[in-house]
């Protein structure tokens, strides 16, 4: 076992960028699996084992490789945060559900229409777009230093966990989106007798504070393996 | 060198057992591994490495770990609880498969199956 040589690693480098991996999280994995063979061969090795290496890694194996990743940890956030959301219906986490829930419906009963609304749905989609913005920035550092490491600014990369990450994380808001405003668009905005359009306005409370709970806790999770 | 339909089919089965019997492991020491063991006559490519790795993650059969290596992350691969079950049924699963063969191939034998 021997270190590569900084030319050795420019040229690995090089390599890896012709390769057109636009996510962080692959390309940081190939790019070990590349130093940790080269590392077991002489310097006068050095070009023919490249040369191996780049027959196995081509450009189309890249990008399926790529395409299966994507799958993968979409899979793998929506997975980690239904585990998270099936156990807030488990003891002990049953008992602050079913505080939650009494909370919210006190609140909705005490309180004027509007106002019961505002402090109803706001709270958990400001922390939702809180956290979009923290995950958005703490990739983004990360990222940097990727790009620094690799001596390209240029280079077209993401952080695959963020991306899925952050699409989960508007998803509430966009549902909010729509909620709000097809009714006016519709011109039904006054249709539902306040009664229901309360009970609308408390249960999608809580599926959003269920939902940014469990997606902090899932991120909290994630940020330890992945480059988000 | 054995056959790659072949890997391919015990791949799972093989990384789960590796992983148990290390603790924590990376891509590329996973196939020096096999190397290893097997004399040079499994040798897993990275083709079937990589997806079976992160598939098995999503599945929720293995977690990651990112740690810093010189001027470079290294992603290491641990099982996690449900892993750690999986393990015992794959490797039943694959011993019962290897025991049909058997008897596919060699029908003479037949002491270790109680016949």
């Amino acid at each position: 076992m021997r270190k590569l040589t900084e030319q050795e690693l420019k040229l690995v480098q090089q390599t890896m960028i012709k390769k057109h991996i636009t996510s962080a999280e692959l390309l940081m994995e190939i790019y070990d699996h590349y130093i940790s063979h080269l590392e077991r061969f002489s310097a006068e090795d050095f070009d023919k084992e490249l040369i191996e290496l780049n027959k196995h890694w081509t450009c189309i194996y890249c990008e399926t490789l790529e395409k299966e990743l994507f799958k993968n940890i979409n899979k793998s956030i929506r997975r980690s945060q239904w585990g998270l959301i099936k156990s807030f219906f488990s003891w002990p986490k049953l008992v602050f559900t079913f505080f939650l829930i009494t909370t919210i419906t006190l609140l909705a009963n005490s309180l004027e229409a509007k106002l019961q609304r505002m402090l109803l749905v706001m709270p958990p989609l400001f922390f939702l777009l809180a956290l979009i913005v923290f995950v958005g920035a703490t990739s983004l550092l990360r990222i940097r230093r990727i790009k620094r490491l690799f001596n390209a600014i240029e280079l077209k990369i993401d952080s695959t966990y963020s991306r899925y990450f952050v699409t989960y994380l508007f998803l509430p808001i966009s549902f909010f989106n729509l909620g709000i405003y097809t009714p006016k668009l519709l011109g039904t905005d006054n249709f539902l007798p306040e009664y229901l359009s309360n009970f609308s306005v408390v249960s999608f409370s809580f599926f959003l504070y269920i939902y940014s709970i469990s997606a902090y806790e899932a991120w909290k999770i994630k940020s330890k393996t992945a480059l988000i | 060198m054995s056959s790659n339909a072949l890997i391919k089919g015990s791949l799972q089965t093989i990384i789960l057992k590796l992983l148990e019997e290390n603790e924590k492991m990376y891509g590329y020491e996973i196939t020096q591994k096999v190397k290893e063991l097997t004399a040079g006559e499994i040798k897993i490519t990275e083709g079937a490495l990589y997806p079976a790795l992160h598939k098995l993650e999503a599945e929720g059969l293995l977690t990651t770990e990112i740690q810093q290596v010189d001027n470079r992350v290294r992603k290491y691969y641990s099982l996690t609880k449900d892993g750690q079950k999986e393990v015992s049924f794959k490797l039943a699963e694959l011993q019962s498969f290897v025991e049909s063969m058997q008897r596919i191939i060699n029908p003479g034998l037949k002491p270790e199956l109680g016949i």
